[in-house]
């Protein structure tokens, strides 16, 4: 199964999947209708800061057209799929359509592509690689001393984004920004919310398709859209399948959920930001804006890489009360491992406690090097998670 | 047990200054385990630490990478990382960072190197790779009284050219203002810390004078690199140095370290003064970039007799010559030593800051090739090889680059890995020689 009759028959659905699977269309429809568009490296960069300057946010995401020539060239074995995926849009793919691109520490490989790219600029000087800023935002520990850093680095990019875009920010346009996201995150939740345990209209791989769509569109019509495809889901068919929560490596396009869905599983959430984390926590609108993007990146799920192990299990007991799985998933590309080291405490203080059914795959790539093995595991998981209820 | 091989894994020791090193070390583990026992604070700390902070209050610390080093050397790495894999944790990753984790799962940890490590009361992290944080919570978390205390990291936003000019003698130039601050707040934190948990109080001229011992260590590493890069036959091999400067390292702003650093140079002085080459046939000299292979340091001896072809560099020295000493430190002890523990990463690890050295140093030492050790299973390591290659080989020095494990022996491939430096011996290094085109001229 991939994705259904049902909801391609919806226009709000087909717009979304349309934005999805032509990213970079969309870049260059932005860029032609004269827009000042900056790229996001990294998975918690507040787009709030880019929309109030009048910039456009735009998301980067691997290149999967085919062979990553760039990234072969350039990049270590060490680098995982996606890592490489994003190099070759950068290098590659994308090179000349982005001018500015935004980085930030949501994994330690985005200090590696940003120090690779700045050292590339000097061993390539004719190439037109973006302007770039880093952002290195801490994202483990939880204390006054993280919120005071993390509010600097947003300053920093404030006075960027004023560079860029000519304009001054103000308090009132940071809270008109950031009223704009938390209605679309809200528009995000109430999507999401069909693939909740009582009834679940979605599969995986619509969820991925319009919550990744959506982000390749400007806010307010990804609002809207957003509404409008929540209306159209609620008509869909339940989702067949067990529900399986997905922790790990973060899924850019729904190869891996189609695959699940083809195997008897159903991913109805995931801990990555193609999926739940991007719209999990709400900038409090009461604070100063500041200090309050700052402060939602302290309160964001916590990913493997920049969790601590303790907070990885509180925040994964948290999402399993929330979406009820039946069975569990953890994915590893090979290089993107964190995971590993979490494993046996949420094995054992999560899914034996509640006899939640796992599997545990690694060493994965992209393409799929063994897509029929994948299924073949998954197909015993959709079982034994059958057995078990 | 230790594993046995099919091949031989010890490596040539020709000075007194390596046997020194490792008497000490064991020594002076003798005493930790009872020190440790009775109460005293013991730190487990990872290589990048402020370690210079745990000295100056004479707090003890095993650098638990250092420690994977001494177990794979004892060929234990295959015992230790079956405590992993029984854990639920796979035992083929992070090995060089998980080998402290997996004593801590060792029933009988009294059957480890020099006695077995001591439980720590205290766990710093402080690195670029966020996993060891991960590693690190598991430690804190399997010894019983041990806390973990997570240093924050910042990047740097300036390059600076020829850090290894600057570091020495102004180390103020080698970083941004923003990350000086930050890491001087990161090591007043520390301190906080430490004061708490310990009841010791920390006094800044107690740094001034381990700083002091730093830089004399230093000053010693510094000759003992020059010597050993100007002289012909060389008078050691990095298999004479590895051990000496790493152990000598871990004790590092000691007396005894100053005075170990001294008379390694002076051993290394004697042989070159009286004709005593370490490879009589030396016609080839090669570098070796990436961590040491501490399970088979033979492996650099085997290619001696047969080419005439002798390992003479390696970080170990090289950084101890050029990265950690500091003048002009005296009125702020801290700032200085931000640059030393922040910085250590981008000089190895990232681009420009590491292919700059390592050109210097290959133009330095009268390098003719260079093999480059990528470890496998580390999801950290990404030094940005092209650069580096391309770098050194524009630059007339030809590579070679091995993909291992250096702290598992498990997959190490002899014959594919002799071969492959072989094949930079005979395929890119003889011809070169032999045309006459010998890039040290
Ligand atoms: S990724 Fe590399 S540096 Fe990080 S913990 Fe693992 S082995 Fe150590």
């Amino acid at each position: 199964m991939a994705i259904r009759r049902e909801a391609m028959g919806g226009a709000a659905f087909c717009r979304l999947k349309e934005a999805y699977d032509g990213r970079k269309a969309v870049l260059r429809r932005w860029k032609s209708g004269g827009k000042k568009v900056v790229g996001l490296m990294g998975y918690d960069i507040p787009e709030e800061i880019l929309l109030a300057a009048g910039l456009l946010p735009f998301r980067i995401t691997g290149y999967y057209g085919g062979e990553r020539a760039s990234a072969e060239k350039y990049l270590e074995y060490s680098f995982g799929s996606v890592w490489k995926g994003l190099w070759e849009s950068l290098t590659s793919d994308y090179e000349g359509l982005i001018e500015r691109v935004v980085f930030c520490s949501s994994s330690d490989m985005f200090l590696k592509l940003f120090y690779y790219l700045r050292a590339l600029g000097g061993l390539e000087p004719e190439r037109r690689l973006p302007e770039m800023l880093y952002l290195d935002f801490e994202l483990t520990q939880k204390t006054f001393k993280t919120q005071e850093r993390n509010e600097r680095e947003l300053r920093d990019l404030i006075a960027a984004a004023e560079r860029w875009s000519g304009n001054a920010v103000s308090a009132q346009d940071l809270r008109a920004a950031i009223a704009l996201c938390s209605e679309y995150r809200r528009a995000l939740r109430a999507f999401n919310a069909l693939r909740g345990p009582e009834r679940c209209t979605v599969t995986g791989s619509e969820a991925l398709t319009v919550i990744g769509g959506s982000m390749f569109m400007e806010k307010r019509e990804a609002t809207d859209c957003l509404r409008r495809v929540t209306e159209e889901a609620r008509k869909w068919p339940d989702a067949p399948g067990v529900r399986v929560y997905y922790a790990g490596s973060v899924q850019e396009t729904t190869e891996v959920y189609e695959l699940a869905e083809q195997a008897g599983c159903n991913i109805a959430g995931e801990d990555h930001d193609m999926g739940r984390r991007m719209f999990d926590t709400d900038v409090d609108e009461r604070l100063e804006p500041v200090s309050a993007l700052a402060e939602r990146l302290i309160k964001r799920m916590p990913v493997s890489e920049k969790g601590s192990i303790r907070a990885r299990v509180r925040s994964l007991g948290r999402e399993l009360d929330e979406v009820r799985p039946d069975a569990f998933i953890t994915f590893m590309n090979n290089n993107d491992e964190a995971y590993v080291w979490d494993y046996p405490s949420v094995k054992a203080e999560l899914l034996e406690k509640r006899g939640i059914p796992d599997i545990v795959v690694q060493k994965q790539s992209w393409p799929l090097m063994e897509p029929q093995a994948l299924r073949t595991q998954l197909e015993a998981l959709a079982q034994r998670a059958k057995e078990a209820k | 047990m230790p594993e046995n091989k099919s091949y031989e894994t010890r490596s040539v020791k020709r000075l007194e200054a390596t046997k020194a090193a490792s008497a000490y070390q064991k020594e002076w583990f003798k005493t930790l385990r009872p020190r440790v026992e009775a109460g005293e604070p013991f730190a487990l700390v990872c290589a990048d630490a402020p370690m210079e902070i745990l000295r100056a209050m004479d707090i003890p610390f095993v650098v638990y990478q250092w420690w994977t080093a001494i177990c794979a050397a004892k060929q234990l790495s295959g015992k230790m990382y079956g405590f992993l894999r029984d854990a639920g944790y796979r035992d083929d990753i992070c090995s060089y960072c998980s080998t402290a984790y997996a004593c801590a799962l060792d029933p009988h940890p009294e059957e480890g190197p020099w006695g077995g490590l001591p439980e720590p009361s205290i766990i710093i992290t402080q690195s670029e790779c966020s996993i060891m944080g991960k590693i690190e919570n598991l430690m804190a978390e399997a010894y019983e009284n041990a806390e973990q205390y997570v240093m924050q990291r910042y990047y740097e936003p300036v390059v600076t050219e020829r850090w290894f000019d600057k570091a020495f003698d102004d180390y103020k130039l080698l970083s941004s203002g923003r990350r000086l601050d930050f890491f001087e707040r990161e090591l007043r934190d520390l301190i906080a810390f430490l004061e708490q948990k310990t009841g010791r109080m920390f006094d800044m001229n107690r740094l001034r004078q381990v700083m002091d011992y730093v830089n004399e260590q230093d000053h010693w590493y510094r000759e003992t690199r020059d010597l050993i890069a100007k002289t012909r036959p060389a008078p050691v091999t990095v298999t004479d140095t590895v051990n000496a400067v790493m152990q000598a390292q871990w004790q590092r702003g000691t007396k005894w370290a100053a005075e170990h650093a001294k008379s390694l140079y002076e051993e290394v002085k004697y042989r070159a003064e009286n004709n005593m080459p370490a490879v009589p046939n030396e016609r080839i000299r090669l570098m070796w970039i990436g961590r040491g292979l501490w399970f088979n340091l033979a492996f650099y001896n085997h290619f001696e007799e047969k080419y005439g072809a002798a390992f003479i560099w390696t970080m170990y020295l090289g950084l101890a010559a050029d990265a950690y000493g500091r003048l002009g430190y005296e009125d702020n002890p801290l700032r200085a030593l931000g640059t030393r523990f922040s910085m250590i990463t981008d000089f190895l690890h990232m681009p420009p800051w590491n292919s700059e050295w390592f050109l210097k140093e290959a133009r330095h030492n009268m390098i003719d090739g260079v093999v480059i050790l990528t470890s496998e299973n580390c999801m950290n390591n990404g030094d940005f090889y092209y650069n580096i290659v391309k770098t050194l080989e524009d630059n007339g020095f030809p590579v070679c680059l091995l993909r291992a494990d250096p702290a598992d022996a498990k997959k190490w491939n002899q014959e594919t890995m002799t071969a492959a430096v072989e094949e930079l011996i005979e395929r890119r290094i003889e011809p070169k020689l032999k045309n006459g085109k010998d890039v040290r001229e």
